[in-house]
């Protein structure tokens, strides 16, 4: 069989896939050409590119061609296969694609081989630190790299670490965050199952750093397999010698171990993850003092999130200077995002900092499912804000985002389109935090029952004026006096959506009228007589046999069997179920 | 068994060692990927090869992303260009399997790519 080379074929509108009737012209083409036997033409999936017309990716020569018409195909086969003429005018270079720093082994390597790792220059940035640089030097290097923690607090990890090396208490731990708990969110269990070894070299990396002898990995009990791949890696580091007593020959001896959370929220809050594990009820302690200078059993411990970990291998590889060259000016490196809801291709990403929310929603993850209007992004998970459309030209940065209200979180990105109500979806974030609250402190335990009590209420249709001012005011006595962050944060969600989304809670409070009928206290649907065709499909759809009736008299909705699940609307193809 | 210790030397030779790969199948199995099936998939591929005595490396890696197409599959074989093959259940397994691995033809419309910089 001669060399071929492969074509892949793909329609990128969204609405309707041409693709089958571009391949087989395609191939008519080739076959008049008489090269057909030269070339494999493949309908593709998806290949990352949207509203482009007709794409054609080269894969051998790795060329995309964008914006092509069907008249262009014998153009283009002799311009690519028999050196006629040019199509360099169709080449096409994606603007805004990912750059996989922390993710760069994910998918590529098997976790559960230290071999590949290794193969992948896994090991490499220990052996450089442990023979050829001094703990301060690491730290230097750190500094230099301007890296910020990814849990989304954004406190710069080399002062966090030098805090502790400068301690005067000799005993001193590292603890890795793996407690993520943000509705939607999925980085951390995705890097720690992927590429576990990366994870293990940044905690011995980490220790070597701020000269601790033990190491915590702190993975909540929820992801089984993130705990088997790390206890794994740890069970093949310490069997190289990369654990335990004098590691590589050097002075420096160093051991981990797992430690499993239960699944409380509030244990992803650094002094709260301490309690829990030293064996007490995971409640957060007052600070200060800092754990870096006061953390577990009382010696400095440093508490660092599963993606700041995973890139700290990368930068004493390649040092300070190459990470300090990406990113904005305050926010350097990249940031892993998990892009959920209404969005074509949800999925994990890594953006260099300073790209906009826009760009990572179009031009990374396709837009909005079915081509819906974009209604606003949400980011920080619980303790995050959203941040509407008109300002989605907003830079990813720490200081970019909390101008806008929200955080950068630890990467959960959740894209609303119309059919979200602003009203429900704060109203969940609210709940959520009421019930992982620990109750320690006053502000947040109380303050958030108050709270939700109020936006139940809105989204029943009982509110009343005064509720929008009272809710503020519990939010700034909540955001002031609480413990923690969890307390600090919680009523962001309901802030940010108050200020952005006013129009809808008034009408919320005034009208009693929810717009995407989310509130079903306030939503009723009817059958418009008019419409109607008698088609009986709602009848035969909805889920409590709440639509009865015969098509001489028409159908009805019994508003008391009714649970407002919307499906009738849904189903109806004549716009003939009425909403109110 | 008593494995050597590394050292030094050993770290940074397996860094350099850049031994040529191998014809292979990776399926992306982490929590996602086996929620969307993936270990069925890794099955099927398994025992098909097995049974069809097509000799190929199949070993199992972590979430590449795409998570909207899971089960996700990178194949690279028989002199063709690595390609990644999403929402591969046991029916797209089976046409990788016949068509990619012993006829050496690509599988339309299970193609899935998503531009990036590694």
């Amino acid at each position: 069989m001669s060399k071929q080379t492969i074509f892949l074929l793909r329609d990128t509108s969204l609405t309707q896939d041409k693709t089958r009737d571009f391949q087989i012209l395609f191939l008519k083409v080739a076959r008049d050409l008489g090269i057909e036997d030269s070339i494999q033409a493949v309908r593709a999936s998806d290949l990352g590119i949207y509203d482009k017309g007709y794409v054609i990716k080269d894969l051998t020569n790795e060329v995309i061609y964008a914006n092509l018409q069907e008249s262009d195909i014998e153009k283009f086969l002799k311009a690519t296969l028999m050196g006629e003429g040019s199509v360099d005018e169709f080449k096409y270079t994606p603007d805004k694609c990912q750059l996989r720093i922390v993710l760069r082994n994910c998918g590529v390597i098997d976790p559960e081989s230290i071999d590949e790792y290794m193969a992948h220059e896994g090991y490499c940035a220990l052996a450089k630190a442990l023979t050829e640089m001094t703990p301060e030097k690491v730290i230097e290097e750190m500094k230099k790299s301007g890296l910020r923690g990814r849990g989304g607090a954004g406190f710069p990890t080399w002062m966090k670490w030098s805090f502790a090396r400068n301690s005067l208490d000799e005993t001193r731990f590292v603890v890795c965050n793996g407690d993520e708990g943000d509705p939607g969110a999925y980085m951390d269990r995705s890097i720690l199952e992927g590429d576990p070894h990366a994870i293990v070299e940044g905690m011995i990396l980490a220790g070597y750093a701020i000269g601790a002898q033990r190491g915590f990995f702190y993975i909540r009990a929820e992801y089984p397999l993130a705990i088997k791949r790390i206890e794994k890696a740890i069970a093949q580091a310490y069997e190289r010698g990369l654990l335990g007593e004098n590691i590589l020959g050097s002075d420096f001896s160093y051991e981990l171990e797992v430690r499993l959370g239960a699944g409380a929220f509030v244990c992803g809050e650094e002094t709260a993850l301490i309690e829990s594990i030293e064996g007490k009820r995971g409640m957060p302690r007052s600070r200060p003092p800092f754990p870096a200078d006061k953390g577990l059993w009382n010696h400095p411990t440093i508490i660092n999130n599963v993606e700041t970990l995973a890139a700290i291998a990368q930068i004493i590889n390649r040092g300070g200077e190459w990470l300090a060259r990406i990113g904005t000016e305050k926010s350097k490196g990249t940031k892993v995002f998990a892009i959920t809801g209404k969005v074509k291709n949800s999925g994990l990403i890594e953006i260099p900092m300073g790209m906009t929310i826009s760009e990572i929603v179009y031009g990374i993850a396709g837009g909005v499912l079915g081509g819906q209007k974009l209604m606003a992004v949400q980011t920080g998970g619980p303790s995050g804000g959203v941040i509407p459309e008109h300002l989605i030209n907003t830079p990813v940065s720490y200081e970019h985002l909390a101008e806008v209200g929200s955080i950068m979180g630890s990467g959960g990105l959740i894209v609303m389109d119309e059919d979200d109500c602003m009203v429900d979806i704060p109203r969940f974030y609210l709940r959520f935090c009421v019930e992982e609250s620990c109750g320690k402190c006053a502000p947040c335990r109380i303050g958030g029952y108050q709270m939700l009590k109020i936006i139940d209420r809105i989204a029943e249709g009982k509110g009343v004026e005064a509720d929008l001012e009272k809710m503020k005011r519990i939010a700034e006595g909540m955001q002031k006096a609480s413990l923690c962050a969890l307390g600090q944060t919680a009523p962001n969600p309901v802030m940010s959506t108050m200020k952005y989304f006013a129009e809808e809670y008034r009408q919320h409070v005034q009208d009693k009228k929810c717009r995407a009928g989310k509130c079903t206290k306030m939503v009723q649907y009817s059958i418009d007589q008019a419409k109607c065709k008698k088609c009986k499909l709602c009848v035969v759809n909805c889920p409590v046999g709440a639509i009865s009736g015969s098509r001489e008299e028409g159908y009805v909705v019994d508003q008391v069997k009714c649970i407002k699940c919307g499906t009738c609307y849904e189903v109806c193809k004549f716009n003939a179920i009425v909403r109110k | 068994m008593k494995t050597k210790k590394l050292t030094k030397e050993d770290i940074l030779n397996a860094c350099k060692a850049t031994a040529p790969k191998g014809d292979y199948v990776k399926v992306g199995i982490s929590t996602c990927g086996v929620a969307a099936g993936a270990q069925d998939t890794f099955n099927v591929f398994v025992e098909e090869t097995k049974r069809l005595g097509i000799k190929i490396d199949i070993t199992k890696c972590g979430c590449i992303g795409m998570c909207y197409a899971e089960p996700l599959v990178e194949v690279s074989a028989g002199g063709l260009p690595t390609v990644t093959y999403g929402k591969v259940d046991k029916n797209i397994a089976q046409e990788i399997i016949q068509e990619h691995l012993a006829h050496g033809r690509l599988v339309d419309d299970a193609i899935f790519e998503m531009p990036m910089n590694r």
